[in-house]
């Protein structure tokens, strides 16, 4: 079993979570999952999906309906989610992301990806990702320490993190909170947050 | 980082040249900035002016600057007990108060940040819409909607005229599948605002939901209901009229 992460997925990630350094952040997965010997699912893309409090759930509601749609005009799939908690210590899965990135996994009968955000990783700024990714096996099992499982970030994507940092463009991430306030964001392409 | 970029210079070049009370407030800006820019050795050093100054003299203010730096260190133990001790002496200190309840919020007692913060209510001002919208937030993490939806009630009495609070209102009531009142409070944030999009997306949610729940759950007639959907939809459509999104939305409104 081989998870792919895509320099365009990472860096929408790590932009939506330097944007709000002081919120939670939640983001929806996209690619593409396919059977073989190893099965493979890569993540092509991410949605930024919120930073404020994803407990009032309609929105997220709303949110996925309407990536349901943008995924079939793309020809794509809801493969997980990702989660930043508020506080850095704090490094559990919330009971919401819990169900929520659960549903997804039924949703793809099976092996959806679910990213936690290390906090700690996002502030040492290193050469290393930022995720804790955690696959569903009866439980959340962190991903590497299953045997055969292999978990890849496209390196390009770490190393261009930093420059998006320097240079300011991770301001041009929106997610649907944003949108919300303003629709004329596009939070589905983010075709404005060029890397 | 705006702060410091203007601050700085002010407080280098010219400190002796502002004026008394205001170059004390300029510095305290910059320490707070590079608290948040996580520059700790540079508050430190910027600290120590105003330590300067007022000797050994107690201060709350200066207080709370030590303690927010450690803080900002991670010593949330440490800040707990300076800011404890400055209640001491200075009882009534509301800055500190806040301060107090921000750093058990970081440090992740919960709980003991609800109490603060009740009892900070209680005896101070009830009108701090901040201080409700935080506990309303806190109250929420630990799935007590209820209470929350009651700290919302508190503002809105206050504020009756910010739609944002009848937002959050619905948001609450439609989390614990109270869509009725949800719906309500959606048309009332609708009135205030009248093309707020979470307001009508909730309007659409709220009333696709009572649609089709049993006729005991819902008040409204089922005409009113479709009536509502309807003009939810048709406002939807029209604001999306320029958005990127718009073919998207315009798929989502069909369903």
């Amino acid at each position: 079993m081989e998870y792919h992460i895509s320099k365009e997925a990472y860096l929408k990630i790590y932009a939506h979570c330097v944007k709000y350094p002081v919120n939670q952040v939640t983001g929806i997965l996209l690619g593409k999952k396919t059977e073989g010997s190893p099965s493979k699912v890569n993540v092509i893309t991410a949605i930024p999906v919120s930073h404020e409090s994803v407990l009032l759930s309609n929105k997220l509601e709303i949110a996925l309906r309407q990536i349901d749609i943008y995924c079939k005009k793309n020809t794509l799939q809801i493969i997980g989610c990702y989660h930043a908690n508020e506080l850095v210590e704090n490094d559990e899965i919330p009971e919401l992301i819990n169900l929520f990135a659960k549903n997804i996994d039924s949703n793809l009968s099976g092996q959806s990806l679910l990213l936690m955000i290390d906090n700690k990783k996002l502030i040492a700024n290193d050469d290393q990702h930022i995720f804790k990714a955690y696959v569903l096996q009866k439980s959340w099992k962190i991903l590497q320490t299953i045997t055969n499982y292999v978990f890849i970030v496209e390196e390009e994507g770490i190393n261009k993190s930093k420059e998006i940092v320097k240079n300011g463009s991770y301001a041009n991430i929106v997610d649907f909170d944003s949108h919300l306030e303003d629709i004329s964001l596009d939070w589905l392409n983010n075709d404005k947050f060029v890397v | 980082m705006d702060v410091i970029e203007l601050a700085k210079p002010l407080i280098d070049g010219k400190f002796s040249s502002l004026d008394n009370i205001e170059r004390y407030e300029i510095l305290e800006q910059l320490i707070v900035a590079y608290l948040d820019t996580n520059e700790i050795d540079k508050a430190e050093k910027y600290l120590k002016l105003v330590k300067d100054k007022i000797k050994d003299e107690f201060s709350s203010r200066l207080q709370k600057l030590y303690g927010m730096i450690e803080e900002a260190k991670g010593n949330y133990e440490k800040a707990i007990e300076i800011y404890n001790e400055t209640l001491k002496v200075d009882e009534v200190n509301e800055a500190v108060h806040k301060r107090l309840i921000a750093v058990n919020i970081a440090n992740g007692n919960r709980t003991e940040a609800i109490n603060l913060l009740n009892k900070y209510l209680e005896v101070f001002v009830s009108g701090d819409e901040d201080a409700w919208l935080q506990l309303a937030d806190l109250y929420l993490l630990e799935n007590q909607c209820q209470q929350a939806a009651y700290c919302i009630e508190e503002v809105i009495l206050t504020n009756p005229k910010n739609h944002l609070y009848y937002l959050r209102y619905a948001d609450i009531m439609c989390c614990i599948g109270r869509y009725q009142i949800a719906s309500k409070y959606y048309c009332k944030t609708l009135d205030l605002c009248n093309d707020n999009i979470r307001a009508l997306y909730g309007i659409l949610y709220t009333n696709q939901y009572l649609l089709k729940s049993k006729a005991e759950d819902k008040s409204t007639s089922d005409e009113t209901i479709k009536a509502l959907i309807d003009l939810a939809k048709e406002q939807l459509a029209k604001l999306y009229k320029k958005s990127p999104c718009e073919e998207v939305v315009n798929e989502f409104l069909k369903q």
